[in-house]
């Protein structure tokens, strides 16, 4: 059961963005996605939320080919992407933001409030960030908060896999702290996470392999267990160890 | 963590304390975002109060009668207007579009011969199509609906002038005259066909998916088109709903002059625009309400009337209704500093 890239590769004109890269996903685990700016991190993810559509190469998801460059397929298949703006409509209260697109309905279009709110609290109370009510603005919650509702609406229609960028960044410590809570629950339940991010002091404190990408090839995947701050920093910055 | 098989009774955060369970599942009476209908509410109840006081007649049935006519057309308006305002949008051609509508309405009655329901279907065609060419304008072309809506409205009248030139239509079938002068119950045909537009729109607004999508399209199109909205299509909508809605007011202002001037309704736009902003309404997209730009485009009509009854020239009307508008937004102002922490 995993999120299988083979051999994906994607240029942009003259750029060639990504090169031959192969990536796994299994489920409840979480994978760190690193790399200098420009390594191809952000193709990468776009690929596996099918925003992008490789040049060649394969994806296939709990070993289910998906028709790449779809994102519509990718949800389908149980691969969510969460941004790093969160994408959420600040005015609008946590419930209608998770069923946004997706609304409960009568077959006239009325939402079916309840169920919603139900279905709503019910995610966002499983996380271990201080409760709140799903019927509260966005705008008006924490930053962890606002991390619970955008990944609320991610895994609450069945995701298996979830792409998360940069969850972490601009956040205060406690906030921090928060978010890292919440992607372990996450994983514990036994989603599938890929954790795009800079920081790399968050990604060795919670994910179980990293994959490191240095101008848009595949420098080396390492179990944290197994590597040290010094080996990632060199398969970052220079490519190799 | 038990994300994707939520429990049933899961939601005890905002448990109601005071009312049953159930009531925790109702949507929020007054929509999705939180406006502060407390400045216009307040400021309608303030004056009514004062007239009350003042003169004794403010409260009879004629008077009454007379401000809830005075609202009608710009509740409709204001309808239309919330809805493009809260999709992040605006049109500024909305007299236009009244005028060119009630002039084809006029034409293919008293020039065509057309039957009277063919004239109707017209009418309310001609405003939708207009409204859909400001939002195919907005939208494909991503022109600035400022700009766009500006111009059309020099489009619009412009047609309506050169077909009917300072032509006055006039004497229209008793039916059209029913609309605009009858009464059913004793209350003003105009009045009732209003408050049927407020409170249908209402509910789409705050208990419908569509009213939900156009908050989002508004508030954050970007990603209410990550998450699978037609953002295009909302806001085509949006200015489509603003035509027709143009139109029945044209149709109802019509009714009640039996009269149409290409060169009429040239005061309208701001009246509706400053009932939908005193409403609570954003200027600038995602947060709407239908229920305050009632109180809107009551608390407007009330302040005209007030200047009437109290004497003063007609003109104090627009000096009287800016300074109301401005203390509103003021408090409201402040209401929303809070809300936004």
């Amino acid at each position: 059961m995993a999120v299988e890239l083979r051999g994906i590769s994607k240029r942009y004109g003259q750029v060639l963005a990504l090169e031959n890269v192969d990536f796994t996903l299994e489920r409840g685990e979480i994978v760190g996605l690193v790399g200098d700016n420009g390594a191809g991190k952000s193709t990468l993810m776009k690929v596996l939320s099918g925003a992008v559509r490789p040049d060649s190469g394969s994806f296939a998801v709990d070993g289910q080919p998906v028709n790449p460059g779809n994102p519509i397929g990718a949800r389908e298949a149980g691969v969510e992407m969460l941004y790093q703006d969160l994408s959420l409509v600040d005015d609008l209260p946590t419930v209608m933001n998770v069923f946004l697109g997706r609304e409960l309905t009568t077959r006239f279009g009325f939402l079916r409030f309840g169920e919603m709110r139900r279905h709503a609290q019910g995610i966002v109370d499983g996380f271990s960030v201080r409760g709140f009510s799903v019927t509260q603005p966005v705008g008006q919650l924490s930053g962890g908060q606002r991390q619970v509702s955008a990944i609320a609406r991610s895994i609450g229609f069945g995701s298996r896999y979830v792409i998360l960028d940069e969850p972490t960044s601009a956040l205060s410590p406690n906030a921090r702290q928060e978010v890292v809570e919440i992607i372990s629950g996450l994983a514990r339940s036994g989603i599938g996470v890929v954790m795009v991010s800079h920081d790399l002091a968050t990604v060795r404190q919670i994910c179980s392999r990293v994959a490191v990408l240095h101008l848009g090839r595949l420098a080396g995947v390492r179990a944290m267990t197994d590597t040290t701050q010094q080996e990632l920093v060199s398969l970052i910055v220079d490519g190799h160890a | 963590m038990r994300a994707n098989n939520p429990p049933e009774t899961a939601g005890a955060v905002d448990t109601h304390r005071f009312f049953p369970a159930w009531v925790a599942d109702l949507p929020p009476l007054l929509g999705p975002t939180k406006v502060p209908l407390i400045a216009p509410a307040t400021m309608l109840v303030l004056l009514a109060v004062v007239m009350a006081f003042t003169r004794g007649d403010f409260f009879s049935t004629g008077n009454l009668r007379a401000i809830a006519l005075d609202a009608s057309i710009i509740m409709l308006l204001g309808v239309g207007m919330t809805a493009v305002i809260t999709a992040r949008g605006i049109d500024l051609s909305i007299g236009a579009i009244l005028i060119l509508s009630t002039v084809v309405f006029a034409a293919a009655l008293k020039d065509f011969g057309l039957p009277l329901w063919v004239a109707f279907v017209l009418c309310l065609a001609t405003g939708a199509a207009c409204g859909y060419v400001n939002g195919l304008l907005v939208t494909y072309l991503k022109m600035p609906d400022f700009i766009v809506t500006l111009s059309t409205e020099l489009v619009f009248r412009g047609l309506a002038l050169v077909y009917a030139g300072g032509a006055v239509f006039f004497g229209f079938p008793d039916f059209v005259k029913f609309i605009g002068r009858g009464r059913f119950l004793d209350i003003p045909m105009p009045v009732i066909i209003s408050v049927v537009v407020v409170v249908v729109a209402h509910i789409l607004f705050a208990y419908h998916r569509i009213g939900i999508r156009l908050h989002a399209v508004g508030g954050n199109p970007v990603a209410a088109a990550r998450q699978g909205v037609n953002v295009v299509r909302y806001r085509i909508g949006s200015y489509v709903i603003m035509g027709l809605l143009s139109a029945v007011a044209g149709i109802v202002l019509m009714a009640r002059l039996d009269a149409v001037v290409a060169s009429g309704a040239v005061t309208l736009l701001l009246n509706t625009i400053a009932a939908v902003i005193v409403g609570g309404t954003y200027l600038f997209g995602g947060r709407g309400s239908i229920v305050g730009t009632f109180l809107g485009a009551w608390l407007l009509a009330v302040v005209s009337n007030a200047v009437v009854l109290l004497g003063f020239e007609a003109f104090w009307q627009h000096v009287a209704a800016g300074v109301v508008i401005l203390i509103t937004i003021g408090l409201y102002s402040r209401r929303t500093a809070r809300l936004d922490g």
